[in-house]
């Protein structure tokens, strides 16, 4: 073997080594960063709710409150489990045995409307952020994403609605029911 | 099987695909990489044909493998100093929330602010 195969060797096993290490990239330090921002978000919407309770707006120890606030906890907390094929799988199977957290209902309790829809609009954010994080933590996603943006994109222009509420029911099905398998493991 | 268990099911099954996918991958390159030695094995002199190609000018003297190690260092270093300073303001942040709201509910995660050792996934 003369140089020029030295060359070649060390250019595949260079190319291997650094296809390696991009994939060790997304699954290591890529998986925190983006559960760390997405979690980093979630902790700035809950503040915002703290702020409208703090300014008097919503009283600390009304029911809306808590339940909202808890909900973004259990988003923190449970943040690591979430991605698309938990949310797919939810989507698929539907799941009549868990009741799906209900943001409107919560809302329409809140006497103040102004209040509601800016609580509504952090729910909504919240989502948001969620469903990001779930496509940018998949590698699938991303890939399938180059190809399918334009069709997404339409599909979302005609549907949003619809699939905002199947996404956000997912993700929130999701949480409820990884919280459920952690109090079963601590009652056990 | 409740509807709950087949969820979990079908979400192990998506979670089985993909993790046969990224081993499959890792496993692709390693078999390349062996495939490569075996082309070196014995040849000595070859072997030193290459580590001077690995640091030669055409090869940019590796200096994007020395950029990345250095880079890759710098960013742990960040993140245990930031956990640490996370650690510090949670605290006081918590302290001042508490004395609005005696009944503040917690997110449950560890106070440097990442995933509790209790809620790490397990399938």
């Amino acid at each position: 073997m003369g140089s020029m195969s030295a060359q070649m060797f060390v250019n595949h096993v260079e190319l291997l080594l650094a296809a390696a290490v991009l994939v060790a990239l997304f699954y290591g330090p890529w998986q925190s960063f983006v559960l760390e921002v997405l979690r980093q978000n979630l902790f700035n919407l809950r503040d915002s709710l703290f702020l409208v309770a703090a300014d008097r707006k919503i009283s600390f120890e009304s029911p809306e409150y808590r339940a909202i606030r808890e909900r973004f906890n259990m988003m923190i907390r449970y943040a690591h489990t979430l991605n698309w094929s938990h949310v797919l799988a939810h989507i698929i199977c539907k799941p009549r045995d868990v009741k799906a957290f209900d943001i409107n209902e919560l809302v329409a309790r809140i006497e103040n409307p102004e209040v509601a829809k800016m609580v509504l609009g952090y729910y909504q954010r919240a989502m948001i952020y969620a469903a990001l994080a779930i496509v940018a933590r998949s590698l699938f996603l991303l890939i399938t994403n180059m190809v399918f943006f334009p069709f997404a994109i339409v599909l979302l222009m005609l549907n949003a609605r619809k699939i905002n509420e199947r996404v956000g029911r997912a993700i929130n099905t999701d949480i409820d029911v990884e919280q459920g398998r952690k109090q079963l493991v601590a009652a056990s | 099987m409740t509807e709950r268990e087949r969820v979990l099911l079908v979400a192990r099954i998506f979670d089985l695909l993909k993790d046969v996918l990224r081993y499959g991958f890792y496993a692709w390159i390693v078999w390349g990489v062996v495939l490569s030695m075996r082309e070196l094995a014995g040849k000595s002199t070859d072997a030193r044909f290459v580590f001077e190609y690995f640091f030669s000018r055409e090869n940019d003297y590796a200096l994007p493998w020395v950029l990345a190690t250095v880079a890759t260092i710098w960013a742990l270093l960040e993140r245990r100093f930031r956990y640490q300073k996370t650690e510090q303001l949670t605290a006081r942040t918590k302290e001042l929330e508490q004395r609005l709201d005696p009944s503040r509910s917690s997110s449950g995660l560890a106070t440097t602010g990442v995933t509790h050792p209790r809620d790490k996934w397990v399938p």
